[in-house]
């Protein structure tokens, strides 16, 4: 995460940091608490950097895997994949700071208020960004895609 | 030769929660187990059939491990969420005797009781082993730490007791004095392997068992523990008491078997322990610390929590817990099922003896 802040001085516009390991199928516990450390100081220090920088209102924040985890332990003592509901964070430009949007039941298991996907995100983000969200930029087999999903809006909650 | 058979006439418990110990009370009658429900479960098993008696509450997190007095009918347990506790488990209610809130920061992963139950020891996340009086839960000390701990255990000469991290590191304590006098090498049953970015800390000494003479001590866990899927060979290590060394190292099972959860040693001096991963994965085996190869192990048995003798020495009480494994939605006719436990008794079985066909 140091070296993404550096680039992001430095001038580069996309950053994506990578953490492998985080498929904790068996012995969740134990590995949450050797892995969770690991990402929690370094993501508050990034983020901190950004603000005495003066660079976090300039730059969008993601924290994000592609799925959730089993609300319910396995047999293993481990989480399986779990897409129903799971949770992201973002933070810095263009997003509104502190709010909490969503929820799910008291079980965690599936999402109570409106739900949001992918597309919605990207919606979020690029509006965050000031990115237009019909940009067409992709070309798939001549069939030109916006860089968001059609389907889908911003999530308004979410903007500054 | 000891060995264990399942079958249809064994005595099944079933709890509609995972459960992680099952162990019986000195006296024979009564089976206590506790787990994820924050419950002490028990059953009184000196009639025809077994009896479930009031669970003993109070705990707010899971109960992961309990030792029981040797002479007096009181169960002491902790939970993840800090709180250790006393309870009469001979009495209908089931009253506390008394318990403890923030005993630790965090999740308490072991408890033992010293011999004659002079001193109760807890270990946890919170990197201390605290002693306590086993009477009220006045404190008595604390051993601190350098990692995580998951296993204590008292020497039978009360003198002294170990101690298990996450890095395999078994520490001897001079209980009189508080000192650590000394550190055995389960190194083995860890691994981090920084340079190919596994970032996890894998494995450790999970749990400690001494025989009844004091003279070897069993640590179990995994042997080369990887992260993620937490696959790896159980395994335990048999150390001589005396000398420190690695008197054998006894695997058993596949490469992805998972975790030993007990271990312990028969009174005529051979390893009983028992492994879990996912379902339908993990043994149930005894091996002598003499010999190269274990001389019983069963795949009939598994996903096993603990394996408790009775004191009459002719039964077992074998806990399993499963829950369903599997990616997205693992519901059923609109519900997300929960994890279940089941404990068998059994005998140990008369090899000579017709064999039974499995349940």
């Amino acid at each position: 995460m140091l070296m993404g802040r550096r680039l992001l001085e430095a001038g580069v516009r996309f950053v994506k940091v990578n953490s492998y390991f985080w498929d904790s199928h068996g012995d969740h516990f134990n590995a949450c608490e050797s892995l969770i450390p690991q990402f929690d100081q370094p993501f508050a220090a990034l983020i901190e950097d950004l603000h005495e920088r003066g660079m976090l209102d300039n730059v969008l924040v993601i924290a994000m895997s592609e799925f959730g985890r089993t609300p319910r332990i396995n047999s293993h003592v481990g989480r399986d994949h779990w897409p129903e509901a799971w949770s992201v964070v973002m933070g810095g430009c263009g997003i509104k700071r502190g709010h909490v949007v969503g929820a799910t039941n008291k079980l965690g298991t599936f999402v109570e208020s409106e739900e949001f996907d992918i597309g919605h995100l990207f919606h979020t983000w690029f509006r965050a960004l000031d990115v237009p969200p019909e940009l067409m930029e992709y070309n798939v087999n001549r069939q030109p895609l916006p860089v968001a999903h059609e389907g889908c809006g911003p999530i308004p909650e979410l903007l500054a | 030769m000891y060995e264990l058979n399942p079958s249809k006439s064994d005595l099944v418990l079933k709890h509609d929660r995972q459960l992680w110990q099952a162990r019986f009370t000195p006296c024979g009658r009564f089976l206590i187990a506790c787990g994820y429900d924050a419950t002490l479960q028990r059953w009184d098993i000196s009639g025809a059939e077994p009896r479930l008696m009031t669970p003993l509450t109070g705990h707010e997190g899971w109960v992961q491990s309990i030792a029981i007095h040797p002479t007096e009918p009181r169960v002491y347990s902790a939970d993840s969420w800090g709180r250790i506790g006393c309870w009469d488990y001979a009495s209908e209610s089931g009253t506390a005797t008394w318990t403890k809130a923030d005993a630790h920061d965090g999740w308490i992963r072991s408890v033992a009781l010293a011999p004659g139950a002079t001193m109760l020891a807890t270990a946890g996340n919170d990197k201390v082993v605290r002693l306590w009086s086993p009477t009220d839960g006045k404190p008595l000390g604390e051993l601190p730490h350098p990692l995580r701990i998951f296993s204590v255990a008292f020497h039978p000469d009360g003198k002294s007791l170990v101690s298990g991290d996450l890095e395999g590191t078994i520490r001897q304590w001079d209980i009189a004095t508080r000192t650590e006098t000394r550190k055995l090498d389960a190194g083995r049953l860890y691994s981090h392997d920084a340079a190919n970015n596994q970032i996890q800390h894998c494995g450790g000494a999970r749990i400690l068992a001494f025989d009844a003479s004091g003279k070897r001590l069993a640590c179990g866990g995994q042997k080369e523990p990887q992260g993620g899927f937490a696959k790896g060979t159980p395994c335990v290590l048999v150390f001589d008491w005396e000398s420190g060394e690695l008197l054998r190292e006894m695997p058993m099972g596949g490469s992805e078997d998972g975790f030993t959860y007990d271990v312990g040693f028969h009174p005529e001096g051979f390893v009983i322990a028992t492994s879990s991963a996912f379902p339908g994965k993990g043994h149930t085996w005894f091996w002598k610390p003499e010999e190269e190869k274990a001389f019983f192990s069963s795949n009939k048995l598994t996903n096993g929590r603990t394996l408790s003798i009775h004191p009459d020495g002719k039964r077992v009480a074998f806990l399993s817990s499963n829950s369903p494994n599997g990616n997205g939605r693992s519901l059923k006719e609109g519900g997300y099922a929960g994890g279940f436990a089941e404990i068998r008794i059994l005998p140990f079985a008369d090899p000579n003896a017709p064999q039974t066909p499995a349940s």
